[in-house]
């Protein structure tokens, strides 16, 4: 546990030297979530409410969802990729603790950083300044957190994937391109599901991806019932667990094929 | 028991040939066209606890090869590999914590953080003991004159800075073997000389193994008793280093100062397999075969027809060795 802890802060320390470029990362998703909220506002111009969103609340679903999405950008895929491809993979697996466990670490590291100096400050500025609801309950908001948790280890299972993907074809910026375009749309980071036809809206509900910024931003605005709420982060671990195993088994095989370049 | 022992190791490399033509190119997109390439080609080697050994070879040889086979890194092909009865393949992690490593080109540290943060974090991940990790600490900074730089990030350190850094890094857990991989490539001669000495330091107080692969033959001849020469994946050489230098020293030069050179004026030098190098005004260089000639017959010779005014014999040094045995191997002759 000490271990984690130090990788977690050294990730933390990594980030907080790049703080002047965070700024400008926190403007983009300060800019996104604006962008939305005036495209909301001219849908609801017109009409009180949209499938059971009101303006505000929908105001709301824009800043969660701006805000979570605005992850899948990040996350340890691309330094991971580089790692293989500039040869430096070397070094991280002759450390003492498994690679997956450092990268862990470092993604959950990441994580808080993001927490504090993005997540919670932006969402609580733009939940006041446009004009958003906040949660509906203080256990939605506790289920909120529950929810975002186990969807930070289904993106790291996936960002790994990415990675790993990387052993074979020694580059990944097409992929990583590709990935957080997909977990945009696919999460409801992008429209909420309940825009995509019914057939597709239900079966995107049920993917793990639903469980990033769909299924959160939905507890936190009260959409799910009690028992709802439990049983969709109850998929979610079972996501997690499954995508968990199923990387694990890729990277035992990726890892027998490293080549490691350069040197 | 040998601490390392290495039997008939192999490794093959898918490599994609090179298609030639863009129009092959773009096929070979679909459909490439693999060649298998044998890095390492049945190595067999063992080395003892505290040895300290020079893996030399020409680039693309198999030295960095059999380095990561050694770490658990890469999977080999065929061939068992033993580090204290253990394969490191399927013991890495307990491996790792044994070994050591410092690569001259990569860095073991966190880019952006003070390099004390680093050394702190390698601390918990290999779960150095305070007293042990302080005492270690304070020997490196004053062996290696780190006292102003560990509180530095390590992206605003120099490359000696950096290397400095790094090969303490790879000591702070008393490993029992440790692998330096061009340690000292690009470094000025001072810095050379202090991370030199701080290995023999090291081999000398705690034994540790270390094999040390680098085109610096200084590096090689200074830090290492035994060298194994490897080339196309093969074993070329593997003995100690002062019988490679007995058994391939076969030639010497002899350079003379000369108050007047007649050779300078045509004159033959007329003892044979005697190769002229170089005549100027009052200088001749010499190189013969000490098996074929003796010394004293050339300086008899010379003096007889000249004023030797200075002389020195130069036996090879080991880089030159080196090259002719591994020209001699490329020639298929050893």
């Amino acid at each position: 546990m000490k271990k984690f802890y130090y990788l977690m802060r050294m990730a933390f320390m990594t980030k907080f030297a790049y703080i002047k470029a965070f700024w400008f990362n926190i403007f983009g998703t300060a800019v996104s979530i604006l962008i939305y909220y005036f495209l909301w506002k001219y849908v609801f111009r017109t009409r009180e409410e949209l499938n059971g969103f009101t303006a505000a609340q929908m105001t709301t679903y824009v800043i969660i969802s701006r805000v979570l999405s605005s992850q899948f950008s990040g996350g340890i895929d691309r330094e991971f990729s580089e790692w293989v491809y500039k040869g430096n993979i070397v070094v991280e697996l002759l450390r003492p603790v498994p690679l997956l466990y450092n990268l862990f670490g470092k993604r959950i590291g990441e994580f808080l950083f993001f927490l504090l100096f993005k997540g919670i400050p932006i969402s609580i500025l733009a939940t006041l300044i446009l004009g958003g609801t906040g949660p509906a309950g203080a256990g939605q908001l506790l289920l909120f957190g529950m929810s975002v948790l186990v969807s930070i280890v289904i993106l790291f299972w996936i960002e790994v994937t990415v990675g790993l993907i990387g052993f074979f074809t020694l580059n990944v910026w097409g992929l990583t391109f590709t990935k957080s375009a997909l977990l945009s749309i696919l999460s409801g980071g992008v429209v909420p599901l309940f825009l995509f036809p019914d057939e597709v809206a239900q079966v995107l509900n049920y993917m793990p991806f639903a469980g990033m910024v769909s299924v959160p931003a939905s507890i936190y605005l009260g959409k799910y019932d009690w028992n709802q709420a439990v049983q969709f982060i109850g998929l979610q671990i079972i996501w997690a667990i499954l995508l968990g195993l199923g990387v694990l088994a890729f990277y035992r095989f990726a890892i027998k094929k490293v080549v490691v370049q350069g040197g | 028991m040998m601490q390392i022992e290495v039997n008939h190791l192999v490794k093959e490399y898918k490599r994609k040939r090179d298609p030639g033509t863009l129009l092959k190119a773009l096929g070979s997109m679909f459909r490439p066209d693999y060649e298998i390439f044998r890095a390492v080609d049945d190595i067999n080697l063992g080395i003892e606890k505290g040895e300290a050994v020079g893996y030399v070879g020409p680039n693309g040889s198999g030295k960095s090869t059999t380095i990561k086979m050694l770490s658990g890194v890469l999977t080999p092909t065929a061939g068992t590999i033993k580090i204290d009865g253990l394969e490191p393949r399927k013991n890495r992690m307990k491996i790792n914590k044994r070994t050591g490593v410092v690569f001259g080109n990569r860095s073991v540290l966190w880019w952006d953080v003070p390099v004390m943060e680093s050394y702190r974090v390698l601390q918990k991940l290999y779960e150095i003991p305070e007293k042990t990790f302080r005492d270690n600490l304070e020997e490196f900074i004053d062996l290696l004159d780190m006292e102003r730089i560990i509180q530095v990030p390590e992206r605003q350190l120099s490359l000696g800075q950096k290397m400095k850094c790094n090969i303490a890094a790879a000591f702070l857990h008393n490993p029992e073997i440790v692998y330096l991989d061009e340690p000292t490539i690009g470094l000025d001669s001072e810095s050379k000389l202090k991370i030199r000495r701080f290995i023999q330091k090291m081999n000398e107080d705690r034994h540790t193994t270390f094999i040390v692969t680098s085109h610096d033959f200084q590096d090689i001849e200074s830090l290492c008793q035994r060298i194994i020469l490897i080339n196309h994946g093969k074993i070329v050489i593997d003995d100690k280093i002062g019988a490679v230098r007995k058994n391939f020293t076969k030639k010497k030069q002899i350079t003379f100062d000369l108050a007047d050179n007649p050779w300078s004026k045509g004159k033959e030098f007329a003892i044979p397999d005697v190769r002229v190098l170089d005549v100027g005004e009052t200088n001749l260089v010499l190189e013969y075969d000490v098996e074929k000639t003796d010394s004293m017959e050339i300086m008899n010779y010379v003096s007889a027809s000249s004023d030797i005014q200075d002389v020195s014999i130069n036996g090879q040094d080991i880089e030159s060795i080196i090259r002719e045995i591994v020209k001699k191997d490329n020639q298929g002759e050893v």
